[in-house]
């Protein structure tokens, strides 16, 4: 069997904040990545990026999150798809050590991750 | 009404309308298309004009060779029945069949211009069509529960009118007797037709004046050949209308059947056969959008109460099995294959059909072909090819419902297109449309399930989702469907394995309903991709060995290196493009993907069952869904498989499915594929 491969990115620079955003899923089941800095400026998007830093990493499968009930949280990595939807993105942001999973529901009800996810994929 | 009552009302009603001239019969040019629409005839057959409509007499057989009625549905009228019959006096009785035919059985006088067609126009007119109908020249002996019917003749005419009457539409309509050589006879000088035709034309685009065509041929069956020997009475057992009775049929073929020449009702015909089946090569999905009032497609699918799917006049239920562009497939193609050893295969042997233009003008090898090739649906039937039981859908209507998102996320969106609406301007809009009436008619003819919860509910589907949102995904209740990002991925609604696909995960709601993590949502996903391959496989007719194996090759824009989304025959080559990556499918179980991304790696593992089932499918030959998808659609559904199955679970179902439908030898070809992808061992005994 085999792993998909960790990231490794150089440090960010003091008061920035480098954040990965990873799309998976969707019908095509392709991953896209996204990594870029951004700074910590109490924009919506750094304030997402600034809570994510603060959590654990993203759990192995079959674990559970650790924060599954938070608003805006997605289904969890172990925990599968949320719901009825079938196919839709599923969308994995990494900042510092932590990291959270959403589908696209829970990316919606999270305005400030919502902006982060935009910030970073639409950078080139 | 006797029948001096009945001349009396007819010499008043000829009376109230002879200063207008009504009794001028069909008229060709009732349609306004650019061309008259002459009766298709021949100089043997005596014509015979009544009010709106003619009748063309076959006077050795002295039944009707075709009719011709001209409909009206902005003027139709109900007037009072009566029911007595009579000669035409134009007409010697001897070329005519009257009571020494119909009397003492169970043998209806079917109208086969339909009494309320003609039925048009002041009440006076009206009135004297409607006697006119009672003209023994008008009907063909039909066994009574074929004529009486909503599942049969009697249905299609309360459809064929009721649209006209609905749609305002004016219409023609051409009805006949199948004559062939080995008609039974009856009572010594009568012989009996087992097959009858009706061509339906209209004015598909009234600016333009252009014609166009639907023709359906009806079969009274064997339950006729009861009648006739036992002269079966009423209170006795009455033959039940078999399952396959009414093909929707090139125009084309009833004019080989009958030996007239159909001329520009054959051209204008809105019956398609895949380019596949004529020796064509197309790209993409078959054509689907015939357009019309009376199915848009050849796949659109009306429905029927068998659960099959043909074209036609939407809504309307018929018997159907194998639609007809699949016989057509069939005999075109089949001949080219390997005789299977009988009884145990489930596949049709070579059809005896002649090719076209063969022996022109010989009814009696044409009905042979017919007869031959409903033969072999039956025999397949019988054979146990699809599932007798377990029905899940009450007649299966097609409600299909079209909104638009307008770019934004916002779900339903704004509708745009319901069922039986005519295309729009949106290419998007009518290929969701089109789509959703293919995987429609697959999963009503194959599986008997013509919507996600079996419950015939409304097929709904919502187009440019987002903006350049490059996926399309099932939200629990309908398809969404973005335009892609206009560069890699262009759009998913040209594709009809992602349709499919789509609504595969609404079959798998209502059904298993696995979860969406792992090896069970690899499962899900497997089984979405089985079924959008399935109906594009269905619909070009291909068998496992033609088929592609593709998912959502029609989704990539010029120039990326893609064959697919994903290749369930060799899983990790669809595409390798530096915009996309490598298809990072496994095809093994050696090659399992653990990851925290996809929800467990879903749409990547997948590739593992993917592979099993079409190793499965090319082992066992022939069309797909006859054999394994009928095992994996059977486990799916069973209700029996645990949410949180693995590979290895469905695998063993899988294997006892195909051992309770098929047997041995099914069930060790099923389980020597999953061996195969490394989740079963091979040579086990018990599943």
């Amino acid at each position: 069997m085999t792993e998909d491969r960790a990231i490794s990115t150089p440090d960010p620079a003091p008061g920035m904040l480098e954040v990965t955003v990873s799309r998976s899923g969707g019908v095509a089941g392709m991953v896209r990545r996204w990594t870029a800095r951004i700074p910590d400026d109490g924009t919506p998007a750094a304030r997402a990026a600034r809570r994510i830093s603060g959590l654990a990493p993203a759990g192995r499968p079959g674990e559970a999150s650790r924060h599954p009930d938070r608003p805006g949280s997605g289904p969890s990595p172990g925990q599968g798809a949320r719901g009825r939807v079938r196919d839709a993105f599923q969308w994995t942001v990494t900042c510092g050590d932590g990291s959270v999973s959403y589908d696209e529901d829970g990316r919606r009800r999270d305005p400030d991750l919502d902006a982060l996810i935009d910030v970073i994929t639409r950078r080139p | 009404m006797d029948p001096a009552g009945w001349l009396h009302d007819y010499m008043v009603e000829s009376h109230a309308t002879a200063d207008v001239g009504v009794r001028n019969g069909y008229d060709a040019d009732f349609l306004v298309t650019t061309a008259a629409v002459p009766v298709p005839s021949d100089e043997r057959l005596a014509v015979l004009d009544y009010v709106h409509f003619s009748v063309h007499q076959d006077t050795d057989r002295r039944l009707a060779a075709i009719t011709a009625v001209n409909v009206d549905g902005t003027q139709l009228l109900d007037v009072d029945r009566g029911d007595a019959w009579r000669f035409d006096e134009r007409l010697p009785e001897e070329h005519q069949a009257g009571e020494a035919l119909y009397a003492g059985n169970d043998l209806d006088r079917g109208h086969l211009v339909r009494r309320r067609d003609p039925a048009w126009g002041d009440g006076a007119t009206a009135r004297l069509a409607n006697l006119d109908t009672f003209h023994y020249t008008v009907c063909a002996p039909q066994a009574a529960y074929f004529n009486q019917s909503q599942e049969l003749w009697l249905g299609l005419e309360d459809h064929v009118l009721g649209h006209a009457r609905a749609a305002g539409q004016r219409i023609s309509v051409f009805t006949g007797c199948v004559f062939a050589e080995d008609d039974p006879e009856y009572r010594g000088e009568f012989r009996i037709p087992r097959r009858f035709f009706k061509i339906v034309a209209w004015n598909q685009q009234p600016a333009l004046g252009a014609l166009a065509s639907t023709g359906y041929l009806l079969d009274q069956g064997e339950g006729l050949d009861r009648i006739l020997v036992r002269g079966l009475r009423a209170g006795e057992e009455v033959p039940g209308p078999g399952p396959f009775r009414t093909f929707q049929v090139p125009v084309a073929d009833i004019g080989e059947l009958t030996g007239l020449d159909m001329g520009q009702l054959a051209a204008a015909d809105r019956y398609r056969v895949p380019a596949e089946a004529q020796g064509e090569r197309v790209r993409g999905p078959v054509p689907r959008g015939a357009g019309g009032p009376w199915g848009d497609s050849m796949t659109s699918a009306c429905e029927t109460t068998a659960g099959a799917a043909v074209p036609g006049p939407p809504g309307h239920r018929r018997h159907c099995i194998v639609p007809p562009y699949m016989l057509e497939q069939l005999s075109r193609h089949l001949p080219r294959q390997p005789e299977p050893p009988p009884p145990a295969s489930p596949f049709l042997p070579p059809p005896h059909r002649p090719p076209r233009g063969a022996e022109p003008g010989a009814p009696g090898r044409q009905a042979d072909a017919v007869r031959d090739l409903d033969h072999q649906v039956r025999e397949r039937r019988h054979r146990g090819i699809r599932p007798e039981g377990g029905v899940s859908t009450p007649g299966g209507t097609l409600d299909r419902n079209i909104s638009d998102a307008r770019g934004t996320q916002e779900l339903p969106g704004v509708v745009v297109r319901s069922e039986g609406a005519p295309p729009v301007a949106d290419t998007a809009v009518n290929e969701a449309y089109d789509g959703l009436g293919s995987v429609h008619g697959f999963l009503t003819e194959v599986f008997r399930q013509s919507s996600p919860d079996g419950l015939g509910r409304e097929l709904r589907a919502t187009v440019h989702y987002g903006h350049r949102y490059d996926n399309a995904f099932w939200d629990g209740r309908r398809l969404v469907f973005g335009d892609g990002d206009g560069e890699v991925l262009t759009g998913f609604t040209p594709s009809l394995s992602v349709i499919g696909h789509e609504l595969a995960h609404g079959v798998m709601q209502y059904a298993s309903d696995l979860d969406y993590q792992g090896q069970s949502g690899a499962l899900n996903e497997s089984f979405a991709d089985v079924v959008g391959a399935l109906v594009d496989q269905y619909v070009r007719g291909h068998t496992a060995e033609q088929a592609t194996w593709l998912i959502g090759a029609e989704v990539f824009g010029a120039g990326v290196r893609a064959r697919g989304l994903r290749s369930m025959s060799a899983p990790g080559t669809a595409y390798d493009d530096p915009r996309l990556g490598s298809d990072p499918q496994p095809e093994h179980m050696d090659r399992f993907i653990v990851t925290r991304e996809d929800y467990g790696g879903v749409h990547l593992n997948s590739g593992i069952p993917n592979r099993a089932f079409h190793l499965a499918a090319r082992s066992l030959g022939g069309h797909a869904w006859e054999r394994a998808g009928q095992v994996w659609f059977d486990v799916v559904t069973s209700q029996d498989l645990p949410r949180d199955v693995d590979f290895a679970g469905f695998a063993r179902a899988t294997v006892a499915a195909a051992q309770g439908r098929f047997g041995d030898e099914v069930a060790r070809i099923v389980r020597q594929s999953w061996a195969q992808v490394g989740v079963l061992t091979e040579g086990a005994s018990a599943p």
